[in-house]
């Protein structure tokens, strides 16, 4: 079977993964494979939205348990991986949500979140610059890297998750890029003057 | 710019992206326990399967959503008003207008001894020793220090005791009067505990909350909550939020929690949120799955805030343990956005499946399912917007006299300042204020109450009529086959068929006739939950001119050639079989008889053709067995000379399609044309 998987994408061969649900729609052991093959996708996502280790294991638990539940409802037509990024999307903001940390100081309800998740992981000089760019992007657009580059997720999947068309997400995309390109050449500029 | 400056290039980037980005992978250890767990809940399920629900869900649709009449049927589904009052959005100070039905305590009013102990600091220094006196002889009662404007009634109502207490207690006679300064006796009445309901817990709503020596986080931590654990309440909420619990449980000693990360329920408190009506939240289909409760609930959306269920419990009939149970997980199911149009109408409406774990192997005893509290807490970076937009006309509509100022911090929260304040109030007083107007306006309060027990449909029902007629069985598994095969989601469903009525099929809107024969070109947008989120219906004569358009989405239903508009209420796609399957139970259920025989067309078979057969009509569905696909659907009178075609549908086009064609796109404004 030709496996024409690009190199950014997290998407089975269409066929394998049709074959793989409908097995684990019959038997939800099956369920294995398909959790083999997210779990890492699934986590990165999480992780840097969530930005540490106890919190994203406790979500991505609860990902892949509303999914195995879920799966005797969900019905195939090529985006599995949408439909599993979007459990992911919403545990994660309900995550948010309802999880508070205790007041940081007398005036209640200001709950803070780590601001840049991304720099925690990094010693790589280059990347802490770049994800101190990203990290001042508007939340929408990290949202955008996060799908593309953490969960690797196919334009049309982002398109299906995100219910916009492939086209006007991978115009969003590049746009974006461009802007962060743009960025990091005034920044870098602005640090060898 | 310098050449060897413009180093980023695009693939460059997009490289480092993925480098940053792959930067985090889980540990082993975890991937392997969660495979583990998987692997339980998968193998408890594969022992339990549960039951089909979206076919379930079709069935209860019912003649409300009987398939496929066109336009006529879609029609029978608009119309449902959603909002039976108006508001404007945005501005909670208008929330106290919600008329509400639903205000009835959780649980028992506070107890009398609250208003006593605020009162015993009125009493003056030579009370203590006459106090302890007449508590020595009799036990429960207290003193009481008579201020300027008493009266007995509002002393009794002040303690909950009676007037003749008071009078009895005292030796007063009718001509005493009382003067400031007199002290009273006061007996108060010893409420009797009742064990099966005490009189207030706290749940957990995190895992992991604290339990603190003293009401701020600068004191010791003494334990520990998980998820759901519960402790009884042991007095007030602090003004700056900290509850105290009874803890170790049963010993007396107190421990506070943070009030955020618990659900009080207890109606001693100052309640916080806005009240909002009966009909505000619905709950359907509850179902049990191995240890855990599930059951949809839907809610309307008041403004564009980010809303959620922010508690609901369990309660249930078990006398020996605390009987009730906080939702551990929620799912969204569907949501249809707010939106209000000029008359001021607003639709919207979010559903989840809220989740309750239940003891391993128990049974729910008479569940009842209590929606407590609704939420929008501000999304990431708008909080300063929600304090200045909201916190402070609701403050200054309050009279505190307070004003606030947000700084944004970061890109996450904000932080909020009173500015000023009255001179007699106190800087935390007046922080607590605004922290009471801040939850009043991201909360709206019920309870909703939802018996579960009578909701729970007897299972049996379902496969005792597939027993006894296999046929019915065999239909609704072809049409869960092509709900499989093709209304699957999300994505865009296509549905294109001819129909024939002998009788004319009615009038449009503008009272044309339409015509006996005429074409229905259908598109139906499914999301995840194979809710139907947009469609484009056109009806069109043999010649393909449009004879009506007619597109639903965000909520509305418009027909765009007679301009009219309805809300539509989010409903799910049905089978699309045409009503066949409910007219066959429904036959069934009166002794109706059905038969299935296999159907030749020039000699070729073509599929199997189920009909019913009444005193007066016959109906005939057919069906392509290997894929569940209908073909048509016809309705036969029966006359003594024979059968007479009454109606024909004949299914053209039935598939999934990735995008409609332009042409159709065009007609959804919101969708740019590719």
């Amino acid at each position: 079977m030709a496996k024409q998987i690009l190199a950014t994408s997290t998407s089975l061969a269409e066929e394998d993964e049709a074959g793989i649900l409908a097995a684990c729609q019959a038997d939800p052991a099956a369920f294995t494979s398909l959790y083999h093959h997210y779990v890492a996708a699934v986590y990165r996502y999480v992780y840097f939205r969530v930005g540490n280790q106890v919190e994203a294991e406790d979500l991505v638990s609860q990902v892949f348990l509303a999914a195995l539940e879920g799966l005797p409802n969900y019905n195939h037509r090529g985006f599995f991986a949408a439909w599993l990024f979007g459990i992911a999307r919403r545990k994660v903001v309900d995550h948010y949500r309802r999880a508070r940390p205790e007041p940081l100081d007398g005036l209640a309800g200001a709950a803070t979140v780590d601001p840049d998740p991304l720099s925690q992981l990094i010693a790589d000089e280059e990347l802490t610059h770049l994800s101190g760019v990203i990290a001042r992007q508007p939340e929408a657009d990290q949202e955008l890297l996060r799908l593309r580059y953490a969960a690797g997720l196919s334009f049309d999947q982002m398109a299906a998750l995100l219910r916009r068309s492939p086209a006007a997400v991978k115009m969003s995309l590049y746009r974006l890029l461009s802007r962060l390109e743009k960025q990091l050449e005034r920044e870098s500029h602005g640090r060898e003057t | 710019m310098d050449e060897k400056h413009k180093s980023v290039s695009d693939s460059e980037l997009e490289g480092r992206l993925s480098r940053l980005y792959r930067s985090a992978s889980p540990e082993p250890g975890f991937a392997r326990r969660l495979e583990r767990k998987l692997d339980e809940r998968a193998s408890q399920m594969a022992g339990n399967q549960p039951p089909a629900r979206r076919s379930t869900w079709w069935n209860a649709l019912g003649n409300a959503a009987r398939w496929g009449w066109g336009l006529a049927s879609m029609a029978l589904l608009v119309a449902v008003i959603l909002f039976a009052f108006s508001m404007l959005p945005g501005h909670p100070s208008a929330l106290p207008l919600i008329v509400t039905t639903q205000e009835i305590a959780l649980t028992a009013p506070p107890l009398p001894q609250t208003a006593a102990a605020e009162n015993l600091t009125e009493t003056p220094p030579s009370a203590p020793s006459a106090a302890a006196q007449i508590t020595a002889t009799i036990p429960g009662a207290t003193v009481y220090t008579v201020l300027e404007g008493d009266t007995v009634l509002s002393i009794a109502e002040k303690f909950g005791v009676s007037i003749a207490s008071i009078f009895e207690l005292n030796q007063l006679g009718t001509g005493d009067v009382l003067y400031p300064g007199r002290q009273l006796r006061i007996l108060l009445s010893t409420p009797t505990p009742v064990p099966a309901e005490p009189q207030a817990y706290v749940i957990a709503r995190n895992a992991q909350v604290n339990l603190r020596a003293g009401p701020s986080t600068q004191h010791d931590i003494l334990g520990m909550l998980d998820i759901g654990d519960k402790l009884l309440k042991n007095g007030d909420v602090t003004p700056d939020g900290w509850v105290p619990v009874e803890y170790p449980q049963g010993s007396g000693e107190t421990a506070y929690v943070w009030v955020e990360l618990v659900i009080v329920l207890d109606s001693g408190d100052a309640q916080q949120g806005i009240p909002a009506p009966a009909d505000w939240v619905r709950a359907s289909n509850p179902r049990t799955l191995d240890d855990r409760l599930l059951v949809d609930v839907c809610f309307n959306l008041i403004d564009e805030g980010d809303w959620i269920v922010r508690d609901a419990v369990l309660r249930l009939d078990q006398p020996d343990v605390i009987p009730l149970i906080a939702y551990d997980s929620s799912t969204l199911i569907s949501i249809r956005p707010f939106t209000s149009d000029s008359e001021g109408a607003h639709t919207g409406e979010r559903c989840d499946v809220l989740e309750f774990p239940l003891e391993p192997g128990a049974v729910p005893a008479n569940p009842v399912l209590s929606v407590l509290s609704l939420e929008a807490y501000p999304r990431e970076g708008q909080d300063c917007e929600m304090y200045m937009e909201k916190v402070q006309p609701l403050l200054t509509a309050r009279d505190t006299g307070i004003l606030i100022a947000c700084e944004p911090v970061s890109h996450a929260s904000g932080n909020v300042t009173v500015v000023s304040r009255p001179d007699d109030m106190s800087l935390e007083a007046a922080q607590a204020l605004v922290y009471q107007a801040f939850q009043d306006t991201i909360t709206l309060r019920g309870p909703w109450d939802f018996d579960l027990s009578q909701m729970l449909v007897p299972g049996d029902e379902l496969p005792d009529l597939e027993e006894q007629y296999p046929l019915l069985g065999e239909l609704r598994a072809l049409n869960l086959l092509r709900s499989k095969n093709f209304l699957s989601i999300p994505g865009w469903v296509h549905l294109q068929y001819r129909a024939m009525y002998q009788q004319s099929g009615g009038t449009l809107p503008d009272g044309t006739q339409i015509p006996a024969e005429y074409r229905m070109d259908e598109w139906y947008e499914l999301d995840e939950m194979g809710r139907i989120t947009r469609t484009v219906a056109r009806m069109l004569d043999l010649s393909g001119e449009p004879l009506q358009v007619s597109v639903l989405q965000e909520g509305e239903f418009t027909n765009y050639t007679f301009e009219e508009t309805n809300p539509q209420e989010v409903f799910y796609l049905p089978p699309l079989d045409f009503g066949f399957t409910d007219l066959a139970e429904n036959a069934l259920k009166t002794g109706k008889s059905f038969d299935k025989q296999p159907l030749y067309v020039d000699g070729s078979y073509v599929g199997d053709q189920y009909a019913i057969q009444d005193d007066e009509v016959r109906w005939e569905s057919v069906y392509d067995p290997a894929t569940g696909k209908q073909l048509n659907f016809l309705t036969w009178q029966v006359l003594p000379e024979g059968l007479q075609l009454i109606s024909s549908v004949v299914i053209e086009t039935l598939e999934n399609v990735t995008t409609p064609p332009a042409e159709i796109l065009d007609l959804l404004a919101s969708e740019p044309s590719p």
